[in-house]
């Protein structure tokens, strides 16, 4: 079932002239204080080194650049990490992506803003193990929780360490988000002949299913400050491309992977030149 | 009188010795103070392994100086393209 969506998705980070950024996207738009999730981890072709592919989670509140978002998952991005890996990242930003800066907004650790805890996970690591096609398959259990005015990530079981809520304002996400999303990203950077054929995911389709395309399951939001989890059910899920990279949602799923989705694609092919 | 030194955490940043590509960073000292808060219930033990940093500092990929827009990465340098 494909879901339209109902409000642009003004979090989305601003393209430059040529760039095009690619989603299969879902979004909940509801007060919450955290939400979990697992992100199945692979390694996905990049064509080019000023692209990134990822996979993540996000929580938001505010509009325009009153936008704040804290976000975590998993992204391979030559030009930032000088490799063609996969990296745990976190990313703030506390203006709608308007500036970057100390205390402001940015990746990782690369500016202030993120206190880190574990002396063994942090944002910008490598991410492994990592699935293999038709063969045993990893995830990368996500979880954000604001506990004591800090936005705490745990990360495989961890608490790696958190953006205080006094990094945001009051009507942003200093005390409460009002939308979660998990969505897969590519960008197509667009200075080159034709679509990019940066992979999403591990580059597959959603219905070729288990061990052949990535998914996210195991979601869901917190509904109370207490810790309480609610199921995640989306009102906006789409692919803004899906002839390069869909969506294939199971959110009423009650089996043992709880709400979760297919995602993924191979950019550039007959369907999408 | 003998001056003790400071009571304090180490203010300064240091190479892991590990791994180059990473930097040891005193724990709790960027946003936050240097109080650090405490998790919330339900985290597991550290991993098992060769710390990335000597105690009383966390780990960090190596800082450098970079410029975004929005989420992107601007190096001003042609893109590199990687054969499949």
């Amino acid at each position: 079932m494909r879901i339209l969506p109902d409000t642009e998705p003004s979090e989305f980070a601003l393209p430059d002239d040529e760039t095009v950024h690619k989603y299969a996207y879902s979004a909940q738009y509801v007060t919450c204080y955290g939400g979990e999730g697992y992100i199945n981890a692979w390694d996905p072709y990049l064509e080019w080194s000023d692209e990134f592919s990822l996979g993540q989670s996000l929580l938001a509140r505010g509009s325009g650049s009153g936008k704040q978002t804290i976000e975590a998952g998993h992204q391979e991005y030559r030009d930032l990490y000088g490799d063609w890996v996969p990296h745990l990242f976190t990313f703030y930003t506390t203006n709608g992506y308007t500036s970057s800066g100390d205390n402001m907004g940015g990746y990782n650790q690369d500016v202030d803003g993120w206190v880190q805890y574990s002396s063994s996970i942090f944002p910008g690591t490598r991410s492994s193990p990592l699935s293999q096609f038709g063969g045993t398959q990893y995830v990368m259990p996500l979880k954000w929780q604001l506990w004591q005015a800090n936005w705490w990530l745990r990360v495989n079981g961890i608490w790696i360490g958190y953006y205080p809520a006094s990094l945001f304002s009051t009507s942003g996400l200093r005390d409460q988000a009002e939308k979660m999303a998990w969505y897969g990203e590519i960008v197509d950077s667009g200075g080159h002949a034709g679509t990019t054929a940066t992979d999403m995911g591990n580059g597959h389709w959603p219905y070729e299913g288990w061990q052949h395309c990535a998914y996210m399951s195991h979601l869901y939001y917190q509904s109370s400050t207490g810790g309480s989890l609610s199921r995640y059910n989306p009102s906006s899920v789409y692919g803004t491309n899906p002839a390069c990279y869909d969506i294939e949602d199971h959110f009423s799923n009650t089996g043992s992977w709880g709400p979760y989705f297919w995602w993924g694609g191979s950019g550039r092919n007959s369907g999408c030149p | 009188v003998k001056d003790e030194g400071r009571d304090e955490p180490p203010d300064e940043i240091i190479l892991s010795q590990v791994d180059p590509r990473y930097e040891c960073v005193p724990i709790g000292t960027q946003k936050g103070g240097k109080n650090i808060a405490e998790p919330p219930p339900g985290g597991g033990e550290e991993p098992a392994g060769l710390p990335l940093c000597p105690d009383g500092y966390v780990p960090r990929l190596r800082r450098v100086e970079y410029r975004l827009s929005g989420k992107q990465v601007i190096t001003g340098e042609p893109p590199k393209r990687r054969a499949k």
